[in-house]
């Protein structure tokens, strides 16, 4: 594959990775560190993904596996590239005091889980079943409905304090 | 809680976010050419870093304090000290060199085998810290009295010298233990930890949630 088809793969999976980002680094510089990684490591192991496979089943464990296990979050960033030409531009977003209050407590809530949590939780809000995140995070179905019990749980406590 | 409600929530913070992650044909070349912060490409790189230093100790130690006709019998007996090490060595280099070239796996199988490299990594960096530590504090305490006596030292001539240097230099090794083991542990052990506690997570018993 040539990078070409490769870019092609990553613009239509792009939210796959913004998520992973979004989920696991709270500032735009680790995200984006993060996202470098990712892209990287993707690119790398384009050449053993099984085709048998689910592509976005299979940058979604690539993506998880650098966030959780493969990189070590440091203080110091490394060498930046610049994506592309509006990278710096914040998007606009409307400002109503009800979004904010969602948006401060979707932050507060993502981190109070841990990082197994925090995949478990990824996966469903992007609607995928039970067993699709099980193949993800390599545990039983059964295993991840009760730890879907359990966030939710801790998440309704958060949201009593 | 209402999941829906978390679910256009994130919807609408990752589809914001997503405009801000849009790669470029000239970023892509420059992203796939970049040095890689991932663990294992750290290790490696670290990895080279120390077999350097190492061969290179190794030569010091195993030429400098000694006149020539010793430095063969030297080198030797550096080489037979250093042969168990080898083996391990080399597979730890070849995991780490083919660790990308692994088809992936679900977070689960990755984490556990993160876990063991990294666990054996550190028993091996330990043991082979508490081995050389004296090793090195021989060559350096024989290589500044070569150099500040100005003589060349026979250890055949010079029994009680050698034999004040092994003590000196196993006394150093062993107060040295807790150093290694701070460093071991600040290397790579909170890390080591941290994926430990995920991996528990995964793995534990829920049977009292149902």
């Amino acid at each position: 594959m040539n990078e070409a088809e490769f870019l092609e793969v990553l613009r239509a999976n792009q939210g796959i990775l913004v998520k992973v980002c979004t989920m696991y680094c709270s500032d735009f510089e680790a995200q984006r560190d993060l996202y470098q990684e990712i892209v990287l490591q993707l690119w790398r192991s384009f050449p053993n993904f099984r085709k048998q496979a689910k592509l976005s089943t299979w940058m979604y464990q690539v993506a998880l596996n650098t966030a959780i296990t493969d990189y070590r979050r440091s203080r110091k960033h490394g060498q930046r590239v610049e994506l592309s030409e509006q990278f710096t531009q914040i998007p606009e977003t409307s400002s109503t005091v009800e979004r904010q209050e969602k948006l401060q407590w979707l932050y507060r809530a993502v981190e109070t889980l841990s990082d197994a949590e925090k995949a478990i939780v990824m996966l469903y809000l992007d609607e995928k079943s039970y067993d699709e995140i099980a193949e993800i995070v390599g545990i039983t179905p059964g295993n991840v409905r009760v730890k879907m019990h359990r966030i939710q749980e801790k998440l309704r406590k958060l949201k009593t304090d | 809680m209402e999941w829906e409600e978390l679910k256009n929530t994130w919807k609408e913070v990752t589809d914001a976010e997503n405009q801000r992650f849009e790669v470029s044909e000239k970023a892509l070349a420059q992203l796939i050419n970049q040095r890689s912060r991932s663990l294992t490409d750290k290790m490696l790189r670290s990895f080279y870093g120390e077999i350097l230093m190492v061969a290179l100790c190794f030569l010091l130690v195993a030429f400098v304090p000694f006149p020539w006709y010793f430095r063969v019998a030297s080198l030797l007996i550096m080489t037979l000290f250093l042969l168990p090490f080898f083996k391990p060595f080399l597979k730890f280099y070849r995991f780490l060199k083919n660790f990308h070239q692994r088809p992936i796996e679900d977070l689960h199988r990755t984490l556990q085998g993160q876990i063991t490299m990294l666990r054996d990594y550190l028993r091996w960096y330990r043991r082979i810290n508490l081995m050389l530590t004296p090793v090195a504090a021989f060559g350096v305490i024989w290589g500044v009295m070569y150099v500040f006596v100005e003589e060349k030292i026979i250890p055949e001539r010079s029994n009680f010298v050698l034999l004040v240097t092994f003590v000196v230099s196993v006394a150093y090794a062993l107060t040295s233990i807790p150093f290694v083991n701070w460093y071991v542990k600040r290397l790579y052990g909170q890390y080591l930890e941290r994926l430990e506690v995920c991996l528990r997570e995964l793995e534990e018993k829920n049977n009292q949630d149902l």
